[in-house]
């Protein structure tokens, strides 16, 4: 009793805040990247943590919520991983693109991000085994 | 459940000093603990000062149940021969869906609950409060997620501002 008591009155601090930086990490990676993104602006602690997570999973299929304008879809992923690229700092382990087209185009300055960013897996996973 | 007599007894003992009895078997669902028995395998007593009485009885309740669990079909593969798949599935069920009632606990548990497993090495109890946490956080506006987890925001409106222009795509509205 005493315990919750003291964590209502905000003694306990921000519970989330609390945990170290990897296991945030770790929240992170469950969320879809635009969401994970989003959470740099909870508050100060929370600020760099979606760009050092390891693992970076984007979903480019027609139900995910990377491509909300109206356009070109190859063209739409392309800046989209651009700009992702762009603002993730840390090495990566996993970067896997699921839901392209199987004849995406995968550019080279992706391939030498990656390599500068020591990833171990890439994977690349295309919608046409749904729809066939 | 019915337990052998030769089996060993560990006493794990909680930061505020309360002392647990469980068999070795669930003890070493904790890879922290399996570790210092590798080590050193008399030792019977092991003080863990990162987690409290509350806490860990909840951690040994998921080891426990997790143990009984895998004995239980080790058990009913033995006698059939070979497993059977409907009863293998019916079991994953039932294993999610005690996990699933298991995670019913207020965001301060929640959060215990991850710093223990993360210390002590549970990994299917971490990887079960990281998704119950993340679950909460899908979804929601920043708002609600600092309410949720009462997080103070102690970013300045320029900050945010400048924060939200630096990926204005993830800002984007639609959902």
């Amino acid at each position: 009793m005493a315990s919750s008591l003291s964590r209502e009155e905000g003694i306990y601090g921000d519970i989330l805040c609390n945990l170290p930086e990897c296991i945030k990490q770790k929240i992170l990676i469950y969320l879809p990247i635009k969401e994970a993104v989003r959470t740099s602006i909870l508050s100060k602690s929370w600020r760099h943590t979606w760009s050092t997570i390891p693992d970076l999973v984007v979903d480019c299929g027609i139900h995910s919520n990377v491509h909300q304008n109206i356009g070109n879809e190859e063209e739409l992923t392309t800046t989209f991983v651009d700009k992702l690229f762009s603002c993730h700092k840390g090495n990566l382990y996993k970067f896997k693109l699921s839901g392209v087209k199987p004849d995406i185009v995968f550019h080279v300055r992706w391939i030498e991000t990656l390599s500068q960013k020591h990833v171990s897996e890439l994977i690349l996973e295309n919608d046409t085994d749904k729809f066939l | 459940m019915a337990r052998s007599s030769t089996e060993n007894m560990i006493t794990l003992m909680s930061s505020d000093g309360e002392e647990f009895m469980v068999t070795e078997k669930v003890a070493r669902e904790c890879t922290t603990i399996r570790n210092m028995l590798e080590d050193d395998c008399v030792i019977t007593n092991i003080p863990l000062p990162n987690v409290t009485s509350d806490i860990l009885s909840m951690v040994i309740e998921y080891c426990m149940e997790h143990v009984a669990a895998a004995e239980k079909a080790a058990a009913e593969t033995a006698e059939k021969g070979s497993s059977s798949a409907p009863a293998a599935a019916k079991a994953n069920k039932d294993l999610e869906e005690w996990d699933k009632a298991f995670m019913n606990v207020d965001v301060y548990t929640l959060c215990d609950l991850i710093l223990a497993a993360n210390y002590l090495n549970v990994s299917g109890l971490l990887d079960l409060t990281i998704q119950t946490a993340a679950n909460l956080i899908k979804g929601k506006s920043p708002e609600q997620i600092r309410k949720t987890f009462h997080i103070q925001n102690d970013l300045s409106l320029e900050e945010e501002e400048k924060i939200r222009s630096q990926t204005p795509w993830a800002f984007e509205k639609s959902e």
